[in-house]
Parts: structure tokens; C-alpha cells; sequence
């Protein structure tokens, strides 16, 4: 059903900001190869770069060097080839759910195929029954559902993730996201996760890519080969989840080896 | 405590301040603690209004007053909607913001006297008196709301390449509608304030005001308050109105 999933490459990439005349890098040398229908999670400590990153391949940042391309053409703006979902639902308030969905179908005239496209992503993400309600009147959850919902109207052929779990009750996330994952890989759309939560980088992921703190640069990748839908408490999925807590000092079970020092 | 608002709670609550204010007025009329040419009795004030209704004054009053404020509205607000507009703009804030922000400060009172050379005494001085009196609360808070839009909005535009009239009419106005309200709100409240200073600076022999230049002039302070009382109402009725109105067009817009 979906629209063919679209590759990106990202060479020799570099941003910086600039604030109050102090030059901050805020990505460094970032080179990444995401096949079509790859899931790709970028995970880091907060300030890495890593939303900016995204932002980039989304086309709202635009003042940066190297290359940023989507099948193989430079990326200079926003378009519907990119769904987005932001950590803030960012529904339009005085639109119903159903109008929050067909504002971002944009492109179609035709009203029966408008009317199917809406229907076809309410049904996928489970808000049947909920059209004529307004964002103010759902719970987090279901406006978060929303805006996926609004993301993928247009069959994207990437969608791009900004941490948008990361404002949810940890019931209705871990809920979430065993919907995403299996929507997902039904749509088999490539996709890029911002996130700050290892255990969500490696329930969805392919790949999970590790960026480090101003500057922002690639720290670690690591593949995950794991079966779908991952049991979180398998053996090789806490293993990888150690190995990239590791990255951040923060392992839960170290290695004996290892030579890390805690200081309180 | 559960359970819904009676609706003494609701409405009632209201009227408290109002009734007890009458009733000290009352008391002290009755008591004499004032003289009454200075403070007449509330049931002289509103004899002196049945008076004014039953000969057909109040009505012929009202209706010249009512036709100003209705210009002052229409003219000062569809200019103050024009200069919110181009004043929400960056380039134009830049240019007149400063301009715009210091003649506001200057009390529309200042300007009778340059009003009434340049329009003349009659119906022009009182008209271009309120366009700019309805003019400023309407522009503020026109450009305060077009500015206003959130960020996270504007980006939401971007991402799905909205063209400058869908951006317009689909993000920018609906997000700024509860500011429009406020302009709308606090415009018909200039309205009817200056609609009064107005027609009092040029001592107008037509509408309410007429009534209290009557009353100053006589010294019959019912015949003022009586005047005030109407404007009051007059008043209170319009803003009643227009939030109605307002709720059944615009309702869903004051969604959060």
C-alpha cells in the first residue's frame, strides 16, 4: 500500500550555530547510509544534535555543509515525500481529528480518494469512532496517534520520528509502540526515530546510531537483527541494550572488565 | 463540592455588588447625607429615565449615538484591522511600531481641540474622535495576535508547503482568533467611551450625551446620571451581543 520507500545518504556533514557571536558545532562530520525500509534510531544525551539532525532531512534547517540526499537528490526543503511527527502532537486545536488528518493531506483533489486516504490511516492507527472529536477532547495518546495518523496520510516515503513517544505515560508508550512497530513494518516505510530512550532505539531499530555531545558526531552504529516484535526481555535484546547504555557510562550490568568508575 | 452549579452560583453572584452599591445610595439619599442636587435618590434618576423614554428623547438620543458608534466600529475598526495586519509584519513594525506606540500613549481627550479645527463641531469631529478612539485597542491586539503564532504552527505550515493563503487562511487567523476577539471586545468598548468624550468636547445637541451637557448646564445631576445610566446599559447590551455572536461563529476557534 505504501508509496516506495526512499533511501538517504548523509556525507561530511556539518552545522553549526551561531548564538550571541560564540560559534556552537552542533554536528560534526556526520556520514550515514539509511536503505529503503530501514529503521533507523538516533540516540544521545540531550544537546547532541541529534533533533537537528532530523530537522535537516526534514528540510527545516537548511544553512548547513555536506550533503543531505533523499534517493540520491539533495534535500533543499520540507515535502510530503517526509511525514513528521513531532514529541508535541501539534494538532491544530479548532480542527476535529479527522480535519487534523486531512490538513496534512495536501496534493489530492479528488474528494473520494481524499475520503478513502483519511479513513485508511484513522483505521491504522486505531481512531475509528473518534473522527469528530477535537485534540483538546483526547488523551494524550490518541492526539499522539493523531499525528501519526497525519504523517503517513500522504505515503510518505520516509517518516520521521522526534522523540515522539517521549511525552507519554510509560503504560500508553509501551502500547504505543508495539502499534508503531507492527504499523510500521506493514507500510514497510523508511524511518528515522529520534530518541532518548535506548530500550525504545532498540525495540524498533535496524540500526541504532549513537551520537555524542558537542560537538555532535557519530559515535557508535549498531545493528539489531533481532526478530519482530522484540521481547524486550530476551537475552540478545538486554545484551545490546547494555552495550549501548555502555556508551553512555550508564550500563546496568558491566562488564567485569571494563574499567569504569562511578562518581557521586 | 460535587454536583453542578446552582444557578444563584452561576448568575446570581453577580448582582450582589450591584444591589448593595443601591442600596447604600438609597440610604444615603434617604438619610439627606448629601444634598440631593448633588446626589439624587436612585428612584429620581429613574423617573427622570421613564420621563426621557415616554416622550421619545431617549430613543431619538440613542438612535443618533448608536449610528456613531456603529461608524466608529465599522471605520476605526476596519482601519485598526489594516494596520494590525501590516503591523504584525516585521518590516513594517520596524518602520511604524515605534510611531504607532507613542501616539497610543497620548489620551484621545489631547486631541479634541485639533479634532474640532480640522473636522469642524459638527457630526465629522465626533466621528473621526471615535474612528480613533475604536482605531488603537483594535490594532494592538490584531498585530499582537498575528505575531502571536506559535512557533511549532508556523513550522507545521513549512513542513506541509502551504502557500501564503492557505498559510493565512488555514493557520495564522484561526490561531489568532481569541486576540480578534479581544479586539472586537475592547474596540466597542472605545466605541461607547469615546462616543460620549466625543459628544460632550463638542457639546452636541444630538445624542445621549446631549442629555448630561443638558444636565451640567441646568444642574440636574438626574438628568446625568440618568444619561449614564442608558450609556451603561446601552453598553453592557452591545458587549453582550457581540460575545454571542462571537461564540457562534468563532466558537471553536477559542478551542485549547
Amino acid at each position: 500500500m505504501a508509496a516506495t520507500a526512499a533511501g538517504i545518504t548523509v556525507r561530511g556533514l556539518h552545522k553549526i550555530f551561531r548564538h550571541k557571536g560564540r560559534v556552537v558545532e552542533a554536528l560534526q562530520d556526520i556520514h550515514l547510509e539509511i536503505k529503503p525500509g530501514q529503521f533507523l534510531a538516533l540516540v544521545g544525551s540531550s544537546g547532541c544534535g541529534k533533533t537537528t539532525l532530523l530537522r535537516i532531512l526534514l528540510g527545516l534547517e537548511r544553512d548547513f555543509e555536506g550533503e543531505a540526499l533523499l534517493d540520491g537528490a539533495p534535500i533543499t526543503g520540507p515535502g510530503l515525500d517526509r511525514g513528521i511527527v513531532f514529541q508535541e502532537h501539534r494538532l491544530l486545536p479548532w480542527l476535529t481529528l479527522k480535519e487534523n488528518v486531512a490538513f496534512g493531506l495536501r496534493g489530492v483533489l479528488d474528494r473520494a480518494e481524499r475520503e478513502l486516504r483519511i479513513a485508511r490511516v484513522i483505521h491504522l492507527v486505531g481512531l475509528e469512532g473518534f473522527e469528530n472529536a477535537y485534540p483538546g477532547q483526547l488523551s494524550g495518546g490518541m492526539a499522539q496517534r493523531t499525528a501519526i495518523a497525519r504523517a503517513l496520510v500522504n505515503r510518505p516515503k520516509v517518516l520521521l520520528l522526534d522523540e515522539p513517544l517521549g511525552a507519554l505515560d510509560a503504560l500508553t508508550r509501551l502500547k504505543l509502540q508495539r502499534e508503531l512497530d507492527a504499523l510500521l513494518r506493514a507500510e514497510g516505510v523508511t524511518t528515522v526515530l529520534v530518541t532518548h530512550d535506548i530500550e525504545e532505539a532498540v525495540y524498533f531499530s535496524d540500526r541504532v546510531a549513537v551520537l555524542s555531545a558537542r560537538p555532535g558526531r557519530l559515535k557508535r552504529s549498531l545493528a539489531v537483527h533481532l526478530p519482530r516484535p522484540r521481547d524486550r526481555n530476551s537475552r540478545e535484546f538486554l545484551a545490546l541494550k547494555d552495550e549501548l547504555l555502555e556508551e553512555f557510562q550508564l550500563a546496568e550490568h558491566p562488564d567485569p572488565d571494563s574499567k569504569i568508575e562511578y562518581a557521586i | 463540592m460535587a454536583g453542578p452549579e446552582s444557578a444563584f452560583s452561576r448568575w446570581g453572584k453577580a448582582w450582589i455588588f450591584p444591589a448593595a452599591s443601591l442600596a447604600v445610595w438609597e440610604w444615603v439619599a434617604w438619610e439627606r447625607w448629601v444634598r440631593p442636587d448633588f446626589l439624587p435618590a436612585p428612584e429620581k434618576v429613574l423617573a427622570t429615565l421613564g420621563t426621557l423614554a415616554a416622550s421619545g428623547t431617549l430613543a431619538t438620543d440613542m438612535e443618533a449615538s448608536a449610528l456613531r458608534v456603529a461608524f466608529g466600529c465599522v471605520v476605526g475598526g476596519g482601519l485598526g484591522l489594516a494596520a494590525g495586519v501590516a503591523l504584525s509584519g516585521r518590516a513594517v513594525q520596524r518602520l511604524f511600531g515605534g510611531v504607532f506606540h507613542g501616539v497610543r500613549q497620548v489620551p484621545l481627550v489631547g486631541w479634541a481641540p485639533l479634532m474640532v479645527l480640522w473636522f469642524g463641531i459638527g457630526e465629522a469631529s465626533k466621528l473621526a474622535f471615535m474612528a480613533a478612539g475604536v482605531f488603537f485597542p483594535v490594532a494592538l491586539n490584531v498585530a499582537a495576535g498575528l505575531a502571536g503564532v506559535p512557533g511549532e504552527l508556523r513550522e507545521l505550515a513549512d513542513v506541509y508547503g502551504l502557500s501564503p493563503k492557505e498559510r493565512l487562511f488555514q493557520v495564522t487567523l484561526p490561531a489568532a482568533v481569541p486576540s480578534l476577539k479581544a479586539a472586537a471586545i475592547q474596540g466597542l468598548n472605545m466605541a461607547w467611551v469615546s462616543l460620549v468624550a466625543a459628544e460632550i468636547l463638542t457639546a452636541t445637541r444630538t445624542g445621549i450625551a446631549n442629555e448630561i451637557n443638558q444636565g451640567r448646564s441646568q444642574f440636574r445631576m438626574d438628568l446625568v446620571l440618568a444619561a449614564l445610566a442608558a450609556v451603561t446599559l446601552a453598553g453592557f447590551l452591545c458587549q453582550l451581543a457581540l460575545r454571542r455572536v462571537w461564540e457562534a461563529v468563532f466558537g471553536k476557534y477559542s478551542r485549547s
